[in-house]
Parts: C-alpha cells; sequence; structure tokens
C-alpha cells in the first residue's frame, strides 16, 4: 500500500519500537512524572500514539527521537492537565485545588540532593539534561524530543547546566547546615547526659 | 542568565555567559577550535568560570549515576499497550486513515518475538472494515502522492448524527505544500455525538488563496464574512493590519472537483491598496513526497487585494470587529516607542484611527459598539529589606470610538474584561500584574514581584506586563447594553487616574484621547481632573467566582452571542502558545453556572491561542504532537443542549480565523 497508512504496518513498526525502547521511555516517563504507575499508563499512551502518528514518522533513523518527543508530549499534556483548577459552582468553592495522595507520594520518594535539585530547576531544562545526560539523546535528537531548533536546544541545556548547579549548590549547603545542626544538637545531648 | 539589575564584580558579563555556553558545548562534543581557544583563555583567567566547568563535569557524573539503577518496566506493560493498540486499530480500520505516511516507504522489517499484536490485526483488518464502518464502506484513506487533505475535507458529510441548523461557519487558514496559505469557510451543519473516529470530516467550501509572507499573528473575519483583518508579525520594520476581501463562502462539497485552473491569490502583503497580484504557482503543483504539508484545491474565484489599514506597528493582543461590523480596533505600539495605543478603524476608512496617545492602552474587545480596554498602572511598593518593586494595577474602561467618550469600570482591579454581548456576565482577571523587563526571562506565574534599583529605572525599562497574584473571575454585570448606551455622556468620562490604586507612587496618566469626531477636542488629562466626579456606573457586580487561578500565565475568555456559552482558554504555564480549552454553560436567568455535564472534557482540551466563539459554535487548533498528531481544527457545535464534535484532517498548520 505505497504512500498509505498500513495499519499492519504500523503495528508490526511499533510493535519493534516497543521492544527496543519501552524501557527507557518508561525509565524517562517515571523521571518526569516520579509516579511509577502513572509513568507506565504514560508509557501505554506514548506507544498508542505513535502508532496513529505512524505517518507522521518521515525517517525511520529518527524514530527513537520521535518516540521520545510523543513521551515527552504525553508527559508534559499531563503535567498541564493537574495545573488547572476550575470552578464550576456560583458558589465561589473551590475544586481540586488540595494536593492529591499520588503528589503526596511523589514528593515523598524524592531523595537525595541531586533529585531535590533537579525539582528546583524550570521543567524544561530538567526534560533538557533528563534526555541528554541520562537517556544519551544527541543535540539533534534532544531538539527534536523537546520540539524547538537545534541551538535552542543548546541554550536550554546550558541554561539548564547552570541552573542545576546553583539548584545543588544550595541543595549541598543546605545540607551542611543540617549536618551541622544535628551535630550540635548531638553534643548538647552528650553534655545533658554527663 | 540575563536577569535584570545583576552586577558581577569584575569583568564583562557576557563573557562569562559565552564561557559558560562554550564549556556546555565542550561536553557535548561542539566546541569549534577558535571557541576552545578563547575558552581556554579565559579559563586561565576566570577562577569562577573554571570553577562552574569543574561543576559542570561533577554534576554530570552525578546525572549519569541515575542510568545505574533505572526504574524497570512493569511485566503486564506490553499485553495492556499492545491490547490499547488493538483497540486503535479496530477504530482506525473503521475510520479510515488520518494521515498519509510521507516520504519512503518503511522497508519490511523483521518481526521481533513478541508476536501478540500483528497476527490480531491480520484478522481485524477484513472484518473490522466491513462491520464497523457504517453502511459498509470503509472512508479510503488519502490519496497517495497527491493533495491528502482535499481529498478528505471534500469527502461528503459521513454518519453525523446532529444535525446544526444554525451555526455560524468556521474559517481557518491553512498553509498549502508550497509554502502558500490559502482562507477556507467551512459550513457546520452536522457533528458527531461523541469524538467518533467514524465521522466524517468537517466538509469544507473552495479555498480562497491568500498571499502572505509568513504565518499571520492573527486573522479575524468580519461578522458578515465579506472581509477579513489580517494582522502581520511585527518585525524590525513593524508589521501591518492589511484588510481583505473574501468571497461569500462555497457551499459544503463544493471542492470535491479540484478545476486545474490556476488561482488568482490575494495579496496582502502590500501596504497599499493594490490590485489583485499576478498568479503564482497552483499549490497543487509542488510534489507532495517532498513536503510535509498537505494541498489544498485553488479557488477560481478572483478577490480583491488587500489594504493596510495601518503599518509600522506591534499590534498587541486581540484584534476584533464590533458586533455590527461597523468597527475594528485592537491595541499596538508603534515602532518609534511608546503604547501600546488603542486604534480603531471605521469600515470604509482609509486607515485605522489612533484613539490613545500616552500610558498604556489594551484593547480587550467590545459591548456593543463600545470597545472594552484595559490600562495598567506602575505601582511602586516597598518590598521589604529596602528592595523596592514594582507592581501594575490594572484598571478597565469603555470607549465609544465614535465620539471618544470613556466609562471607567467601578472596579479597579479588572485586567482584560469581557463581556457578554447581552450585558448579563463579564470575566476578567482579578488581581495585579507583573512587569515584564527588556531583559527579562519570563518567570514562572505568581512569581514575588521583581525587585527594581530605582522606580525610575524599572519603568524606563518595562517592555509589557504579565499576569502576577490574581484569578480569573466571572461576574454579573452591572448595567445591561441599553441602560450603558443611555448612560454614556459627555460629563461621565473619566476619574481621577489613581483613585482606587494602592498608593501608587507612579501612575500614568489617563490615556489622552484623540478627536475622533469632526470638531471633537481630545480628552487631556486636565480635562478628566476637572470633569464632575461621579461614581462609575458600569462594571463588575462583586459576585464574582472564581474560573481558574493559581498557573494562569495568559488566558482569553469570550462569551458568544447570545451569551448562554463562556470558552475559556488559559495557557500552559510554560507556552503562552498552548494551554486548555473548555466551555462553561451559562444560565442567564439564574446568572449562574450550569452544572452537570460539560461539552467538553474537564479540565479542558488541549488548544494553540485563539479559539473562535461565534453561535452555534466553538472552534479551536489543536496543537501538533496531540495524539502524536499535526495540528486540526476542531469544532464543537450546538443545537439546543445536543453538542457534537466534528474536526479537519490533521495538517497543514491551520490557524483559526475568528
Amino acid at each position: 500500500m505505497t504512500g498509505a497508512w498500513n495499519h499492519d504496518e504500523a503495528g508490526i513498526f511499533v510493535e519493534t519500537l516497543f521492544a527496543k525502547h519501552h524501557s527507557e521511555i518508561y525509565a524517562y516517563l517515571v523521571r518526569m512524572v516520579r509516579d511509577a504507575d502513572l509513568a507506565a499508563d504514560l508509557t501505554q499512551d506514548a506507544f498508542v500514539k505513535a502508532y496513529r502518528a505512524y505517518a507522521t514518522l518521515q525517517k525511520d533513523e529518527n524514530a527513537r527521537a520521535w518516540l521520545y518527543q510523543i513521551a515527552h508530549r504525553v508527559a508534559l499534556d499531563e503535567i498541564r492537565h493537574r495545573k488547572i483548577v476550575r470552578m464550576v459552582p456560583w458558589t465561589g468553592e473551590s475544586r481540586g485545588a488540595a494536593p492529591s495522595a499520588e503528589h503526596l507520594a511523589m514528593e515523598l520518594r524524592l531523595s537525595g540532593p541531586l533529585e531535590r535539585a533537579l525539582d528546583r530547576i524550570p521543567q524544561r531544562q530538567r526534560d533538557a539534561l533528563l534526555l541528554a545526560e541520562v537517556h544519551d539523546l544527541s543535540g539533534l535528537e534532544l531538539a527534536a524530543a523537546l520540539g524547538v531548533s537545534h541551538v535552542a536546544a543548546r541554550a536550554i541545556l546550558t541554561r539548564a547546566r547552570e541552573s542545576l548547579r546553583r539548584a545543588l549548590a544550595a541543595e549541598q549547603e543546605a545540607e551542611r547546615l543540617a549536618e551541622s545542626r544535628r551535630d550540635a544538637e548531638r553534643a548538647a545531648s552528650l553534655r545533658g547526659g554527663r | 542568565m540575563t536577569l535584570p539589575f545583576r552586577r558581577r564584580h569584575h569583568d564583562n558579563e557576557s563573557s562569562h555567559d559565552r564561557a559558560r555556553s562554550l564549556i556546555s558545548a565542550g561536553l557535548d562534543g561542539l566546541l569549534e577550535t577558535t571557541d576552545q581557544a578563547w575558552l581556554e583563555a579565559h579559563l586561565a583567567r576566570c577562577p569562577e568560570c573554571t570553577f562552574d566547568a569543574q561543576a559542570y563535569r561533577d554534576d554530570r557524573v552525578l546525572l549519569r549515576g541515575l542510568r545505574d539503577n533505572p526504574p524497570v518496566a512493569p511485566r503486564d506493560l506490553w499485553a495492556r499497550t499492545s491490547a490499547a493498540i488493538e483497540r486503535e486499530s479496530q477504530r482506525g480500520r473503521a475510520g479510515g486513515s488520518p494521515a498519509t505516511r510521507l516520504g519512503t516507504l518503511v522497508p519490511a522489517r523483521q518481526r521481533v518475538p513478541l508476536g501478540v499484536l500483528s497476527g490480531g490485526l491480520v484478522v481485524l483488518v477484513v472484518a473490522a472494515a466491513v462491520a464497523l464502518v457504517p453502511g459498509g464502506t470503509p472512508v479510503p484513506p488519502a490519496a497517495s502522492g497527491g493533495s491528502s487533505l482535499t481529498a478528505v475535507i471534500t469527502e461528503p458529510p459521513g454518519p453525523t448524527q446532529i444535525a446544526i441548523p444554525n451555526a455560524d461557519s468556521v474559517a481557518w487558514i491553512q498553509r498549502n505544500a508550497d509554502g502558500s496559505y490559502a482562507l477556507i469557510q467551512a459550513p457546520v451543519s452536522a457533528a458527531c455525538p461523541t469524538s467518533d473516529p467514524a465521522c466524517a470530516p468537517l466538509p469544507a467550501g473552495s479555498p480562497t488563496p491568500l498571499e502572505l509572507g509568513g504565518p499571520p499573528q492573527d486573522v479575524v473575519l468580519s461578522p458578515d464574512s465579506d472581509q477579513v483583518a489580517v494582522i502581520g508579525p511585527g518585525g524590525a520594520a513593524g508589521g501591518t493590519v492589511l484588510i481583505v476581501s473574501v468571497p461569500s463562502p462555497a457551499p459544503s462539497g463544493s471542492a470535491a472537483s479540484p478545476s486545474p485552473s490556476q488561482p488568482v491569490p490575494t495579496t496582502v502583503a502590500s501596504r497599499a491598496p493594490v490590485s489583485p497580484a499576478p498568479p503564482t504557482q497552483s499549490p497543487t503543483s509542488s510534489s507532495p513526497a517532498s513536503s510535509s504539508e498537505p494541498s489544498i484545491a485553488p479557488s477560481v474565484e478572483p478577490v480583491s487585494g488587500g489594504h493596510a489599514i495601518i503599518s509600522g506597528v506591534q499590534v498587541v493582543g486581540g484584534t476584533a470587529y464590533s458586533a455590527s461590523g461597523d468597527w475594528l480596533a485592537f491595541s499596538a505600539k508603534p515602532i518609534a516607542g511608546g503604547g501600546p495605543f488603542l486604534y480603531a478603524w471605521h469600515v470604509g476608512d482609509d486607515q485605522a484611527r489612533q484613539l490613545t496617545f500616552n500610558g498604556e492602552t489594551y484593547f480587550s474587545g467590545w459591548f456593543g459598539d463600545e470597545i472594552v480596554a484595559s490600562e495598567v498602572l506602575p505601582v511602586q511598593l516597598d518590598a521589604g529589606a529596602g528592595s523596592p518593586a514594582i507592581v501594575g494595577a490594572p484598571r478597565s474602561f469603555l470607549l465609544d470610538p465614535a465620539t471618544g467618550l470613556i466609562e471607567r469600570f467601578r472596579v479597579d482591579t479588572a485586567w482584560l474584561p469581557s463581556i457578554d454581548p447581552t450585558g448579563r456576565f463579564v470575566t476578567y482577571w482579578a488581581g495585579d500584574l507583573l512587569p515584564v523587563f527588556a531583559t527579562d526571562e519570563i518567570a514562572p506565574s505568581g512569581a514575588p514581584a521583581t525587585p527594581a534599583p530605582s522606580a525610575s529605572e524599572a519603568a524606563q525599562s518595562i517592555i509589557g506586563w504579565r499576569l502576577g497574584q490574581g484569578t480569573l473571575v466571572l461576574d454579573g454585570w452591572s448595567a445591561p447594553l441599553a441602560a450603558t448606551a443611555a448612560s454614556t455622556s459627555p460629563g461621565a468620562s473619566t476619574t481621577d487616574s489613581s483613585a482606587g490604586s494602592s498608593e501608587p507612587s507612579q501612575a500614568v496618566a489617563t490615556p489622552e484621547l484623540a478627536p475622533s469626531v469632526p470638531g471633537a477636542a481630545p480628552l487631556q488629562p486636565s480635562d478628566a481632573a476637572s470633569a464632575q466626579p461621579e461614581t462609575p456606573a458600569v462594571g463588575p457586580a462583586g459576585t464574582s467566582v472564581t474560573l481558574a487561578t493559581t498557573g494562569v500565565s495568559a488566558f482569553d475568555a469570550r462569551f458568544d452571542p447570545d451569551g448562554t456559552k463562556l470558552a475559556i482558554w488559559v495557557a500552559d504555564g510554560s507556552d503562552s502558545t498552548v494551554g486548555r480549552l473548555w466551555l462553561d454553560l451559562l444560565d442567564p436567568v439564574l446568572g449562574a453556572i450550569r452544572t452537570g455535564a460539560q461539552p467538553l472534557p474537564s479540565p479542558g482540551v488541549p488548544a494553540l491561542h485563539g479559539f473562535s466563539l461565534l453561535s452555534g459554535r466553538l472552534g479551536w487548533v489543536t496543537p501538533a504532537g496531540q495524539d502524536g498528531q499535526l495540528s486540526s481544527v476542531h469544532i464543537l457545535a450546538w443545537s439546543g443542549d445536543d453538542f457534537g464534535q466534528v474536526q479537519t484532517v490533521p495538517g497543514g498548520n491551520p490557524q483559526i480565523v475568528r
């Protein structure tokens, strides 16, 4: 079926993509949304959307970046979805403003200065760092995944590195102060016990 | 970083920024020899940047450490995914393919040993195609190697189930494969009760070719659908607002047989009245295989040329015709500086007329034949610790472009209000604004007010405003249309510009108005001061309900002509062009939002900025990438309390005409 969208071909193609890339896509989505169950759902969504969008992939060699782009959009959509707070009744009451249990669980999973620092930098920069350093996307792949130009992707990555450096420095300083406080409390406790 | 007022104790800040950029590029192996030499020389004399370079390398090691323990996907992920794809496959076979695979075919692939999906797919091909398509005839895929959009949008209406007898047509700008543009108008006569993939795409009338140098900033259709205002993006030389006559929309399906004739494109790039431009290459003559954009069948009907009603400006915010179609209004910044100011164009005049001459005035919409607009008062606040900060206090008013008379709102915190055409509701941003400086990077909404070294220095470098603390609200409107028109009088023009603001130390003057009718004197601030003080008669009733709050960086909220629907678009925090759109149903008797089932799923559907809400339908464009698809025009149409949706085939970078 030259030039036409072929369901069988799309199915086989996505099956192949899944076999090769589902682990890294899932890992990326876990890091983006910090919720394993949600990330699994989003991974499923991403591959279904890849199946639907098969016709838009122009070169097979771009498939990995294309898949990351779809997964990235799926996750951003979910994140946006959570941000909107709406009020329907005429009473002035809000709905959906309280943090969800899922959100609290996500917060609890944060551990270590690196993850806390990553959480402090802008979403787009965090995504760029994860894609480039953890998922090893090249400059062109990163640009495709983020949906920006190559030059813009480089600029985002530069800002991301600087943001992370500052955020990590702040986290490390906070940890140092906390450790000093604990040492002081231990010392005070020991003195009190004598 | 280009934060305002940042100072380093030594050296040129830009050299450090460049060094950091090159350090980062070096990590990615992208450093050229000359840059490498410059960086090494810089690092040799800059311990701070040397420290940063080492920190970048250390951070990279930390980040790469995350690779060591990747999260493990659930075992049943493929089973779930393949089942979902099978469901998708069944729907897809029933509804036809959404797009044509572009470029070369995928070579035959080695099957992977998962084997769950494809066997089922083969069986489903025949069964689904025959059984699931109403009438037993599958919608054919787009023609290969040809005009895919034309092939699909000219399909006769398929299994639609809701008749929409009284909806306005919808229009959009479509980009052709050869880079040219066309205006497409489509009647909305039927829609699917749900987003049924088996439903036929929206049938369209004949495209009207438009010769644009690039994607327009905005396109607005007149109420009589006989002309469009094309707002060009303002570059270094400024942009233009052009009025282009358009033919009446052709009946549905008229483009089913693309004519071989050459189109006569409309020239809208000119800054003066022009005659129709010579023919250009037919959109269908390009090679679809070499482009990702679909083609559109050209119209054979010549159309009149574009007419620039203003040039050398950057239009800020929205542009709209008055309900009568007699006026077009917008706000714009002249490239010479200042503003934005209000402008209005009376249909038939040669040029748009500038209505305000100082301060900053932002067009928001129309209420009858009165312009609804807002201005900003920069207010210097003591942010503590001796660090002053500036916020913007918004104020809104009605302005009659025919007489120059204005009526201020009774509340001082309304920004960009939109008034229900029947005069029962108003929606607006209730809160303050934060300045955007020339060197600013947009910070997230809700960030603290920006510190500034001094009010005068800060005020000079403010280039715009963004939403600060506040909420988007719906309120009652205190004066119906007829009463408002009657209350407009020369004596009730303005109030003190600082009245009601939170102790502004620097307030802009009341907008200075130009004489808009022969013999009428411009209203000066001094006139305003000497006018009889009078409590404004119009404005929100003070019974507001919140529509959206945190995370709002930009919004657009408008009512339909009968005041029973309110469409609200809220931008995503990180991108002011992409957001979510929803529709609230209003009960004019109770003065409330109707509860119960919403016509669009909560919390709204993904939409690009710029929707179109008219009688019987709401139109918007989906962002590319949604469901892995290209952008497409979506329509929510209604007849009474029955709602349905219909959409175009994705592709062509459509831009909705408002």
